[in-house]
């Protein structure tokens, strides 16, 4: 890799400038963020991958100039932005695979299926519809519709997309809704045992 | 909502897990870089930054990145460093 050697200062220097230390501290950078993309995200696309990294790399050195008074010195400063072209890859790779997919088609209540009469299965029924009853009780309308999301399997920040917020954020509420259905469980004395079947593949 | 026994299974998991100290994706996002590192020059991370490694566990989308992130590092430590 042609990028000479830098001390995490002098790539927060040079990056901070406008004249040509910029242009050759992300000329030097970019050969980095573009094998760091072209081995995390040319295995996951079928066709046109080298004009994808171009894009992203790209986009990557954009931000890594924009972000880099956020980095923390806690570690090399090409890891940091590796990180950071990584991490906007990758959103944008999951806003693709999804952004066809309706959230209201994850969350809907599907019609009830007909329970077969065997034992495990009623008592598997009868847990669903707990957990269903404490979702719809103890989460806000927003925690109930990201939990819903996530489980469907809709990436995290894809769901922040569509309800407006960040990932962040995001987490955060999810968290506190996990808690509010903690306290539910250990309020009616339901443990795992009660809650999850072992014997369920 | 769909609620089959495996997505059951899942949130009722990770509901029953839950800690009012968990990092958020922010939180984690401070952290990873170092964490990478550690991972990668095999030091006991799960013992330095524990909050992080169950924060990569549980979270997809951090955690994908993580992995991608780790895919990068490797690739690049066959080349020369390019800071210090």
């Amino acid at each position: 890799m042609p990028s000479p050697d830098r001390t995490n200062d002098e790539w927060l220097a040079d990056l901070a400038g406008d004249g040509p230390e910029l242009t050759a501290a992300l000329e030097d950078l970019r050969p980095v963020l573009h094998q760091a993309l072209r081995v995390t995200v040319g295995p996951r696309v079928d066709r046109g991958a080298d004009a994808l990294v171009d894009d992203l790399v790209q986009d990557a050195l954009l931000q890594v100039r924009d972000r880099a008074d956020q980095f923390r010195g806690d570690a090399r400063f090409t890891t940091w932005a590796q990180r950071v072209a990584v991490n906007l890859a990758f959103s944008e790779l999951r806003r693709k695979r999804w952004e066809d997919v309706p959230l209201d088609v994850l969350v809907a209540d599907p019609p009830q299926a007909p329970e077969p009469g065997a034992d495990a299965v009623m008592e598997q029924a009868q847990a669903v519809g707990l957990v269903r009853q404490l979702i719809r009780d103890e989460l806000t309308e927003r925690q109930s519709t990201a939990l819903q999301a996530v489980l469907a399997g809709m990436p995290m920040d894809e769901v922040a997309r569509r309800l407006d917020t960040n990932r962040n954020a995001l987490y955060k509420l999810l968290h506190d809704a996990r808690l509010r259905l903690r306290r539910a469980f250990e309020d009616r004395g339901l443990g795992p045992d009660d809650l999850l079947d072992p014997t369920d593949p | 909502m769909t609620l089959t026994p495996p997505v059951l299974r899942t949130l009722v998991a990770r509901a029953l897990a839950s800690r009012p100290d968990e990092l958020s994706c922010g939180d984690c996002e401070t952290c990873v870089d170092r964490f990478a590192e550690m991972t990668l020059a095999g030091l006991d991370t799960r013992e330095a930054l524990p909050l992080v490694e169950e924060h990569l566990r549980t979270c997809r989308c951090c955690g994908e990145e993580f992995e991608a992130l780790m895919v990068a590092l490797r690739a690049c430590s066959a080349q020369p460093h390019a800071d210090g």
